[in-house]
């Protein structure tokens, strides 16, 4: 299962996912399914969902802002 | 052709630029307005660009550094953030008309720290008095005229002891004048794309300490249902498709300088000039605006002839094949300071990319046109 950190802009999602690549961690801007963001057009940074925690420290700690996390089920469907 | 105009835009560019913006042609589409290949490629582009700028101006938060079309509009977009009808702004006497009309159309009350040419003690010693008038300053840190480096190091330091907003003009600075942005505290610091930095025309950089007002309203690829800008950087200044093909070249052209160096690149341009002025010898039928110092002078020089008027001079360069700048310059300010708004000057301005044998063929050159010994 993958997830989508959900971020406020497209740099916002890029600058995410520069952090938590440098980690080490697998990640890659994509852009949010519609409806996933209640303000239109977004982007978030996509990594497996077993980083989540780590992913989401790194990003508390450098002060990025993230919406929301949406999980992505293999077959694309949004929960 | 021997191209000294390089203040006006740098013709002679790093072979990078030009392969960069032609595989940006072929294969980037518009960031953030997508998810496939083309826009993600785009996307990774205008960040790296942001990224390799933050890093230039010692930045730790690229999504401070704002794409503009060129200097003037990064400056509008700076102005109009803090400048109204009657707001009492201090520019030094060296400033453009991309600050100078802004101010002018919005009515600004404007004062001008009107001092010598290369004297900086003059200079802060007069800013020093009109601080305690001022609420917004605007300062150029080169002389798009002269090359003069002004000392806007100590004059933000003033406008911080004061809490005096302060704009920077690094249209001739940036690419080769190190700028520490944050240490600086500047809240702006517009620049061109296409001079110092050597990217292609179309491209300008505007850095941010804090928010700012958009010039532009329309599109950003996020926060869509809003009828607003979004509220956060760079988005909310960057209205509409970017100009990603050149963006891509600026990219390009910044790691050619952080791969070479500024120090470098200001110390070739410096010798480069120095040269030409000694190559020109005695001032009897120039005068030139040339300082020794070569902390108080940039590679850009502007000259007086005594037998022609600029314009002839100019035109009879430009039959040699030699490309300057004859005129105002688009600062009429700087000409007023200096005294030379009757006749304007004739601008020769140098690239890390002339040779010393372009510099000694354009003296010899500038020589027979004024029949110099």
């Amino acid at each position: 299962m993958h997830i989508l950190i959900l971020c406020r802009s497209l740099t916002s999602a890029q600058k995410a996912a520069r952090i938590i690549q440098r980690s080490g961690i697998y990640a890659v801007t994509a852009k949010a399914p519609q409806g996933a963001n209640p303000g239109g057009c977004a982007y978030g940074v996509k990594l497996a969902g077993r980083n989540r925690d780590t992913a989401l420290r790194l990003l508390t700690e450098a002060g990025i802002p993230v919406l929301s996390v949406i999980e992505l089920p293999e077959h694309g469907e949004r929960r | 052709m021997i191209y000294l105009d390089s203040a006006a835009t740098s013709l002679y560019k790093p072979e990078a630029v030009q392969t960069a913006i032609l595989d940006a042609l072929h294969s980037m589409a518009s960031p953030g307005r997508g998810a496939h290949a083309p826009a993600m490629k785009a996307a990774e582009c205008c960040f790296s660009c942001r990224e390799a700028l933050a890093e230039l101006f010692h930045m730790p938060d690229p999504e401070r550094v704002i794409f503009t079309f060129n200097a003037t509009h990064g400056l509008n977009i700076a102005i109009r953030s803090l400048v109204r009808s009657g707001t009492r702004v201090l520019i030094s006497g060296y400033e453009h008309n991309s600050v100078t009309r802004p101010l002018h159309a919005l009515g600004a009350d404007v004062r001008v720290i009107d001092t010598p040419l290369f004297d900086p003690e003059a200079f802060l010693a007069r800013a020093e008095a009109l601080l305690p008038w001022a609420e917004v300053v605007v300062c150029t840190h080169v002389s798009n005229v002269f090359g003069y480096i002004l000392p806007v190091e100590a004059l933000a330091q003033r406008c911080r002891e004061r809490g005096i907003p302060f704009i920077l003009d690094a249209s001739q600075s940036a690419g080769v004048l190190d700028l520490d942005f944050p240490r600086l505290g500047a809240d702006f610091a517009a620049m061109p794309g296409h001079k110092g930095l050597m990217g292609p025309q179309g491209t300008g950089v505007l850095l941010c300490k804090n928010d700012a007002f958009p010039l532009l309203y329309g599109g950003s690829g996020s926060a869509s249902v809003l009828q607003t800008m979004p509220d956060f950087l760079p988005d909310r200044l960057e209205a509409g498709t970017h100009n990603v093909t050149g963006i891509a070249g600026l990219l390009a052209a910044v790691r050619y300088l952080q791969g070479n160096g500024l120090p470098a690149i200001r110390e070739k341009e410096r010798a480069l000039m120095t040269r030409f002025v000694h190559r020109i010898g005695p001032a009897e039928h120039m005068r030139c605006f040339f300082s020794d110092d070569g902390a108080l002078q940039c590679g850009v020089l502007s000259v007086l002839p005594t037998r022609l008027d600029c314009e002839s001079f100019g035109e009879a360069l430009g039959r040699y094949g030699v490309a300057v700048r004859t005129g105002l310059h688009c600062a009429p300010t700087a000409h007023a300071t200096v005294g030379t708004q009757e006749t304007g000057t004739v601008r020769f301005s140098f690239s890390p990319f002339n040779t010393a044998q372009q510099i000694d063929a354009a003296a010899e050159i500038c020589k027979t046109i004024l029949k110099m010994p």
